[in-house]
């Protein structure tokens, strides 16, 4: 330990200092027998006892040094590696393995077994027969009102004035501290298909509640990533009246099936395709990306959107059969 | 093979969109069942009971007021018959002696004649149990006497045989606190055994023993848990706790003797509709609104053993109390194609006696050269023995 210590603390020079590093005590037998690889270094090889690893030197500034020069060896020893494999690919052509696929975590996943097959028949029975088969068989149209909790604050005003320019047919109402029981049926009175009410909390809107009418689900949602339209770089010009087609992206279960369908539920069936307007509610990894934009074709292949609208995040918290009823309703599916 | 392989299946599950569905959790599959061969919702499942001779038969309460016999040898519906009569679900079904108790939602609680034959005769006997019933259920040890409990419709035990009037009427507790009546929501029931006592689980998250034989009309014993409405409950083998389920889907076995809480069991992410316990092992069987059906172990250790997706919304459940749980000896083949062998060699001796007129004592000689030349190939076989 005193040889090396004297080594470290004499040599101030890199090359020396990355030498006594090639030699750690996992190579320490390799150092001590192999008396022609230390040949082939210079003599002045320390040879670390074994056990040894960086993390024990009390000297940071030493430690630290030690640590960049293992660093930069490990890289140059993958760099060599990378460039070794890539000649021997080159050297084989066509009969080169095929490159493996990267792990990422969606690759890595447990494969579901509630994801639904479209061939399904007892699965198309029960969407066939939900509560939102009378939007899917035409014989309703989606009428929505959306509220906030009580006392909103700007934000959450604006939002809800921007949602309701975004999804037609709606009406944004002031919520004058009354309780939602109370104010389901006076709706479904009033023939309305959805409810939507904004929870706030310290001035910014983090939840959403999402009540299908008659006796249909109600999704509680966690809403993060809130932005309005003027804080949206780049966007287009507010939107129009036309009505939006719709993109659901990768809701393959069977509760994302149910999701799904209810925001769907949300827009009138007979998207106005000359508006070129699409809201977009993309799934990836149970969050839900709301966004809307204003598209127009370039050439066939090409196409420029424009951002409009509100943005935000959404997490579902629990699916509860039946309208709001968070104390007595019998849930579908709650979040664990 | 689904229909033949149905008596071994270990749970039955009875969903929301009318198919019978039955469960092997030892070759992991699941076959549905369904009266007219296309899922119904008109026909969703709300009550299952074994029906007469032991595990042969169940009987499929669905949401049209009718009651389906299901064989499970043969695993086809064999009949049904209609009970009309109040208004609502069934909420309890059972059967005792060739007769099948059917009680509705409104109240209506009424013994039908379980005969196949006679069609829509009047109910033997009729009991108005008051309106709001969320639970009727029939005592294992005495198939005549049956509880019924609801929504501030309070826990009443009946005698069949005996008179109209209820044998044991629950007096709800004290007032709170705050001297307001305490409400009355009462999800599910279960006989204790051995015993007359009677446990109850309520909407307002609250587990009671009920004791008739003790003079007190009051719980005996009350415990809490969660702060969801208990939704379904079922009874332990050892017989000194029971595991309650509700809304959220979160499972709790609780001990009766002391009134605490024992552990839980995690998994379901749904409303629990249906649990059931094995009588001898411990294992326990739950569904929901989940649409998964799991079978958790309840001891050393706590567990999930099986969980089963099934697509449908699951109302309730039924597993099988047998001891044996191994996967039957798959049937031989070959008993199948003999039979078919044999009738097509005696079409072919038909055919030939017809065409070549020949006596019977001529047929059964050749008959039985030709089963001669048939086993021995190589030689030419004479046409006498």
């Amino acid at each position: 330990m005193a040889k090396t210590g004297d080594k470290s603390g004499g040599s101030g020079k890199k090359g020396l200092k990355r030498k006594a590093a090639t030699e750690e005590p996992q190579e320490a037998a390799v150092a001590e027998d192999g008396a022609t690889e230390s040949g082939v270094q210079p003599p002045r090889a320390a040879a670390f006892p074994p056990g040894f690893s960086i993390s024990e030197i009390k000297n940071k500034q030493r430690r630290h040094l030690m640590f960049t020069r293992w660093k930069q060896q490990q890289r140059k020893e993958k760099l060599a590696a990378k460039k070794k494999l890539k000649k021997e690919r080159e050297a084989l052509g066509d009969k080169a393995p095929p490159k493996p696929v990267p792990k990422t975590i969606d690759n890595q996943r447990v494969y579901d077994e509630t994801t639904v097959d479209p061939n399904d028949e007892e699965v198309a029975y029960d969407e066939a027969t939900d509560e939102f088969a009378s939007y899917f068989n035409r014989q309703t149209s989606p009428k929505i009102l959306i509220t906030t909790s009580d006392r909103p604050h700007g934000r959450t005003v604006r939002l809800c004035e921007q949602l309701s320019t975004v999804i037609p047919n709606s009406h944004v109402y002031y919520r004058r501290g009354l309780a939602l029981k109370k104010i389901i049926p006076q709706c479904i009175s009033r023939d309305f298909t959805d409810l939507i009410v904004i929870n706030e909390d310290r001035k910014t809107p983090n939840g959403l509640i999402l009540s299908h009418l008659p006796n249909g689900p109600t999704a509680h949602f966690k809403m993060s990533s809130v932005r309005l339209r003027k804080e949206i770089k780049r966007r287009g010009k507010d939107p129009t009246e036309h009505i939006p087609e719709i993109i659901l992206n990768n809701f393959t279960t069977r509760l994302g099936h149910s999701i799904g369908r209810m925001f769907a539920s949300l827009f009138p069936h007979n998207p106005q395709f000359i508006g070129r307007q699409v809201a977009t509610f993309h799934n990836q990894r149970d969050y839900i990306f709301f966004r809307f934009h204003r598209y127009i074709f370039k050439s066939e292949k090409k196409v420029g959107i424009q951002e409009l609208g509100p943005r935000f995040t959404l997490k579902l918290r629990s699916l509860q059969k039946g309208t709001f009823d968070s104390k007595y309703g019998e849930y579908e599916w709650v979040h664990k | 093979m689904a229909a033949a392989g149905a008596r071994w299946n270990h749970v039955w599950v009875g969903t929301e969109t009318g198919i019978l569905k039955g469960v092997n959790l030892q070759r992991k599959q699941a076959a549905n069942f369904t009266a007219t061969g296309q899922p119904r919702r008109e026909e969703a499942v709300s009550a299952l009971c074994w029906g007469a001779g032991g595990e042969t038969q169940i009987l499929v309460g669905c949401a049209d007021r009718t009651v389906r016999h299901f064989s499970t040898e043969e695993g086809v519906f064999q009949g049904q018959r209609h009970c009309p009569g109040g208004e609502g679900t069934f909420r309890g079904l059972a059967q005792v002696d060739g007769t099948v108790i059917t009680c509705v939602d409104s109240g209506i609680l009424r013994v039908w004649h379980d005969n196949d034959k006679e069609a829509s005769s009047d109910p033997l006997l009729e009991l108005r149990v008051g309106p709001g019933v969320c639970r009727m259920r029939q005592d294992p040890a005495h198939p005549h006497v049956v509880a019924t409990g609801g929504k501030e419709n309070a826990l009443k035990v009946w005698d069949l045989q005996g008179s109209e009037e209820p044998v044991f009427r629950a007096k709800n507790v004290r007032n709170d606190w705050l001297d307001l009546r305490v409400p009355i929501w009462d999800q599910d029931i279960q006989f204790l055994p051995a015993s007359q006592k009677l446990v109850t689980c309520t909407g307002y998250h609250q587990v009671r023993v009920y004791d008739p034989a003790s003079p007190q009309r009051r719980p005996v014993l009350e415990a809490t848990y969660g702060e969801y409405p208990l939704t379904a409950m079922t009874l332990t083998p050892g017989g000194n706790s029971v595991i309650v389920g509700n809304t959220h889907g979160q499972l709790a076995e609780i001990d009766l003797r002391q009134g605490r809480l024992v552990g839980c069991l995690k998994g379901l992410a749904g409303s629990v509709r249906g649990l059931q316990c094995h009588p001898s092992k411990p294992l326990l069987a739950s569904c929901g609104l989940d649409r998964v059906l799991r079978v958790h172990r309840i001891r050393n250790p706590r567990g999930l053993e099986h969980k089963v997706y099934l697509k449908s919304q699951l109302n309730c459940l039924l597993l099988s109390g047998r001891d044996n749980w191994e996967d039957e000896p798959q049937e031989p083949q070959e008993p199948n194609k003999v039979p078919p062998e044999d009738t097509e060699t005696d079409e072919l001796w038909a055919s030939l006696e017809a065409a070549a007129k020949r006596k019977l004592p001529d047929l059964e000689q050749t008959q039985r050269a030709l089963q001669t030349r048939r086993r021995k190939k190589k030689r030419r076989g004479s046409t006498s023995p």
